[in-house]
């Protein structure tokens, strides 16, 4: 059982991780030289595709690492449980911080203060880069745990 | 190979379902300025993922035996065609683009834009599958 559980931790993980540093890696330093017009519709059409498949990547990553952490003993289950807390990290960063930093940056009206909106920019962009760091260590800790 | 592995398909299946979504509703003019723009970023990290995992593979494959070995060497088949075939296929079409000045267009876009995006959608569907199999000849 735990054999197959690695293998959907390991799937999920290596997508929803390479879509994370994707974004780090090609979007960010695009969006960081658009003007604020350009890159409230370019972040929306981006948030518009991965709003659908990333948050579904990572439950399934949660949910098949706690199974396999549970499945199995010895170092493999510790190296789990520390990428579960990671990815927990992960999500409640996610929901409790960017998503509503998302949903202001996309609403945000065009006479809004431009120092409001190069603000929260910044802000998402940091977060993200976080976000990028811990599931790049939960993946680690996933392939550590799989090998063990 | 899993961690190497995991990043490329990761990133490859990104941009199959963002990237080639937007670009399809751009401009050829903006499409141009992005693709190319993207192709840069792109270009250095997903090809040394890619070696690092198949290069990964091949140790692995050359310590395992039966069943495992068989796999891996499956996903090293799989990602020596995604190689062969990026540099045969994408890489001229992502010259062309790379050669001209930002905003410039190639006098064929289109035609490059639809042959680009269909070669990269197989393209995912084979790293997706030799994910699969490295990760099968592990667990």
């Amino acid at each position: 059982m735990s054999d197959w559980f690695a293998i959907v931790m390991l799937i999920s993980g290596g997508l929803f991780t390479g879509g994370v540093v994707s974004i780090a890696w090609e979007r960010v330093p695009a969006w960081r030289e658009t003007e604020l017009a350009d890159f409230r519709s370019a972040f929306a059409n981006t948030l518009r595709r991965v709003d659908r498949l990333q948050p579904v990547l990572l439950v399934v990553f949660i949910l098949s690492t706690v199974g396999f952490a549970v499945s199995t003993g010895g170092s493999g289950r510790a190296a789990a449980l520390a990428a579960v807390a990671g990815l927990l990290i992960i999500l409640a960063g996610s929901v409790g911080w960017l998503v509503p930093i998302q949903k202001r940056l996309v609403a945000a009206r065009a006479d809004e203060p431009a120092e409001d909106f190069d603000r929260l920019r910044a802000q998402w962009l940091r977060g993200h880069l976080i976000r990028t760091v811990v599931a790049l260590a939960a993946l680690i800790l996933a392939v550590v745990a799989a090998s063990s | 190979m899993l961690a190497a592995g995991g990043l490329f398909t990761g990133g490859v299946v990104w941009y199959a379902w963002e990237r080639v979504w937007i670009w399809r509703r751009l401009t050829l003019r903006e499409y141009a300025v992005d693709f190319r723009r993207s192709v840069r970023k792109a270009d250095p990290a997903l090809p040394i993922l890619l070696v690092t995992s198949g290069a990964a593979a091949g140790v692995f494959a050359s310590l395992a035996d039966g069943t495992s070995r068989t796999l891996a060497l499956a996903g090293i088949g799989f990602l020596a065609l995604i190689l062969v075939s990026s540099i045969v296929v994408a890489e001229p079409i992502n010259s062309r683009f790379r050669r001209l000045p930002e905003g410039e267009v190639p006098s064929d876009a289109e035609r490059l834009r639809r042959v680009w995006r269909r070669f990269h959608l197989v393209r995912t569907a084979l790293a997706v599958a030799a994910f699969a199999l490295l990760v099968t000849a592990v667990s």
